[in-house]
């Protein structure tokens, strides 16, 4: 595996709408990017393409060598992904949310989640509903970042 | 364990945690219904002299339907398979573990709490359960198929109970506008056999859009499938050639297989008279030529009408379900005409084409007994008693059960003579004709109650009572074949037909 995303020439089009038109772009292994434009731009057409949430009108892209419209159930293991409008089970609390998230991967790291819940300052006791909107996202960033 | 057991168990536990409050209203909505139940057969009287918790018992009925939609809609849409924002989407979730833990949901609190109370209502209502596995089985499987999947299909393309309400006001709306239609549609409103292709396209749409959401998360394409569902609906009560149908059904009987003879009686005692904006004829038939040991049911009726221009009025097929006995001297096949119909046909001469569609019973296993006092057991049937007023006999029966008729000789009553009645003569009878379900009805409770009334209304001065003591004979009618009558009558003439203080007469 040479690249840890590889897009070629990626368009999406939303009936008469292009969203993205013919991205290329190639993140290494171990390599931090950040996808920086004006809003339209197609930032988050081309996270959820790479994501598998929609389809590519045309293009390739590639998650860990794996064709995006591939990823899917167990792919997620190694793959950590949040977004700002994530509808989240708001009736857990905390603990529960990371408990319940904790045995659908094969390598969650205990260490590193009570290290990200002090981190992040994470009050486990109280439901996601009643977290900020900052705190929610730390929340769902945690069991992200194993 | 397996990881994906792991995870069908992790969903299950959660939406058991998330969901106990629904999972205890409707486990205890059951169990109400149950209790409900048996004190329907144990303390009969306690529901009459407490009419307000009978009424409080029986809202629970309904209840309990609503409790299991509820249920299983929260189940699917805690998991909503409508838009691409929920966090789920993009964790380690395989569909298949998510529609497993599902269905587990439905099956250990909707189904089980269901079979548990349906054990213990036949345990209670003196039916081993043991002997109805099977049925008991099917009953779930029927739940299932008629609720529970098409529940599940609409929650997974909706959002919210909102949304769901929404849907189901469509499909409210959409039945209601079914039932506007069909009155339009010749002979749609006789029981054909068109339920069951409903019934396989609801299922068949069902199964696809669940399967088409969880795999592949398609809203669009399964809403379209459900509007394509509603619209072959349509087709289906449109298009079908249910006279074909019924007449299929119902082949011609000829010379070897008549099921009965019917000679139209004098014209005097036939008449037609007003009922409200439209006119009822009636046929009255002299019966003849049926064996001593059967008897046939009515099932269906058709009246057509040519008049000498030919003009044609036809009633359409309807549905009857009227028994013959063969010691009953006649029998009346009434149909209803439009004033402005008769008015039209009245002009001349008509020809009339009657079609009269008949199942064929032949009277097995018959057995006379004298009531006893209190409860009694009806061999495939069920727990009969004699109910208070002295008519009619109360039952509990189970899911399966045979076709039953039970007659009784009038004058052999046990009963005593009541103020201004005198005891019937030798050869009046009283009776009535169950016919059995030998397939599982979709119902909550397994066991059924049924009445059999033996009043004969055509004798209201005798004593035509059962009481401890009357002989009752009980028979298992066995089904010998379905067959249709035509009969033809040449030349009435409606105009003949002169109003006369709202009855009248017939002339010929």
């Amino acid at each position: 595996m040479s690249s840890a995303i590889q897009t070629e020439n990626l368009v999406k089009q939303f009936h008469r709408v292009e969203a993205l038109r013919g991205l290329t772009v190639n993140v290494p292994p171990g390599a931090v990017y950040a996808l920086v434009g004006p809003n339209g731009a197609g930032k988050t057409t081309a996270i959820k393409i790479l994501m598998n949430i929609i389809r590519a009108t045309s293009g390739r892209a590639e998650v860990l060598g794996l064709d995006s419209s591939l990823i899917k159930g167990r792919q997620f293991e190694s793959i950590g992904y949040m977004s700002e409008n994530q509808e989240l089970p708001e009736w857990m609390p905390v603990s529960l949310f990371l408990s319940y998230l904790r045995p659908f991967y094969s390598t969650w790291d205990t260490s590193l989640e009570k290290e990200l819940v002090k981190q992040f300052d994470l009050p486990l006791d109280r439901k996601l509903h009643h977290l900020s909107r900052g705190m929610k996202m730390k929340a769902a960033l945690a069991p992200s970042s194993r | 364990m397996s990881s994906s057991r792991t995870r069908v168990w992790n969903i299950f536990r959660k939406d058991v945690r998330h969901h106990w409050r629904e999972i205890a209203a409707s486990v205890a909505l059951v169990a109400a219904m149950a209790w409900s139940d048996i004190s329907e057969w144990m303390h009969p009287d306690s529901m009459v002299s407490a009419p307000f918790a009978a009424f409080v018992l029986q809202l629970v009925v309904p209840l309990v339907p609503i409790s299991w939609m509820f249920l299983i809609v929260r189940a699917v849409q805690g998991e909503s398979l409508v838009g691409d924002r929920q966090f789920w989407v993009t964790r380690p979730y395989d569909w298949r573990s998510l529609a497993a833990a599902k269905i587990a949901f439905v099956l250990v609190f909707v189904n089980l709490p269901l079979f548990l109370a349906d054990v213990l209502l036949l345990a209670k209502a003196g039916f081993s359960p043991l002997s109805y596995v099977g049925s008991l089985f099917w009953l779930q499987l029927v739940w299932i198929l008629l609720l529970f999947l098409p529940t599940a299909a609409l929650a997974t393309v909706t959002r919210s109970i909102a949304q769901m309400l929404l849907a189901l006001l469509f499909i409210v709306l959409f039945v209601i506008g079914m039932s506007a239609i069909r009155p339009a549609i010749p002979n749609s409103g006789y029981d054909s056999d068109t339920g069951g292709v409903y019934f396989f396209l609801m299922i068949a749409a069902a199964f696809t859009v669940i399967l088409l959401q969880y795999s592949r998360r398609k809203t669009t394409q399964s809403r379209l499938l459900l509007v394509g569902l509603a619209v072959a609906t349509v087709v289906v009560l449109v298009a079908t050639p249910y006279r074909t149908l019924i007449e299929r059904h119902y082949p011609l009987a000829n010379g070897t297989s008549l099921p009965l003879q019917l000679k139209l009686l004098p014209p005097e005692q036939n008449k037609i008279t007003y009922a409200g904006r439209q006119m009822a004829v009636h046929f009255a038939f002299d019966v003849s030529g049926l064996p001593k040991d059967s008897f046939v049911v009515l099932n269906g009726r058709m009246l057509k009408l040519t008049n000498a221009q030919g003009a044609h009025w036809d009633s359409d097929w309807q549905d009857a379900r009227m028994p013959i006995y063969s010691d009953q001297p006649s029998v009346n096949v009434d149909f209803y005409m439009n004033k402005e119909d008769y008015d039209r046909m009245k002009s001349s001469s008509v020809h009339a084409h009657l079609l009269l569609a008949f199942t064929r019973f032949h009277d097995a296993n018959q057995r006379t007994l004298a009531i006893p006092s209190g409860e009694f057991f009806i061999p495939d049937f069920g727990f009969c008693a004699v109910g208070v007023s002295w008519t009619t006999f109360t039952c509990r029966t189970p899911l399966r059960t045979a076709d039953v008729l039970m007659s009784y000789e009038m004058a052999a009553s046990t009963c005593p003579l009541g103020k201004n009645e005198t005891r019937a003569a030798p050869g009046e009878v009283g009776r009535q004709f169950l016919q059995g379900e030998h397939t599982v009805e979709p119902g909550i409770s397994p066991v059924h109650v049924k009445q059999f009334n033996l009043y004969d209304w055509g004798y209201s001065d005798r004593a035509n009572h059962v009481c401890p003591g009357t002989p009752v004979t009980i028979s298992n009618p066995e089904e010998a074949g379905r067959s249709r009558l035509e009969l033809q009558f040449d030349n009435f003439s409606l105009a003949d037909y002169q109003p006369s203080s709202g009855v009248i007469q017939v002339r010929r």
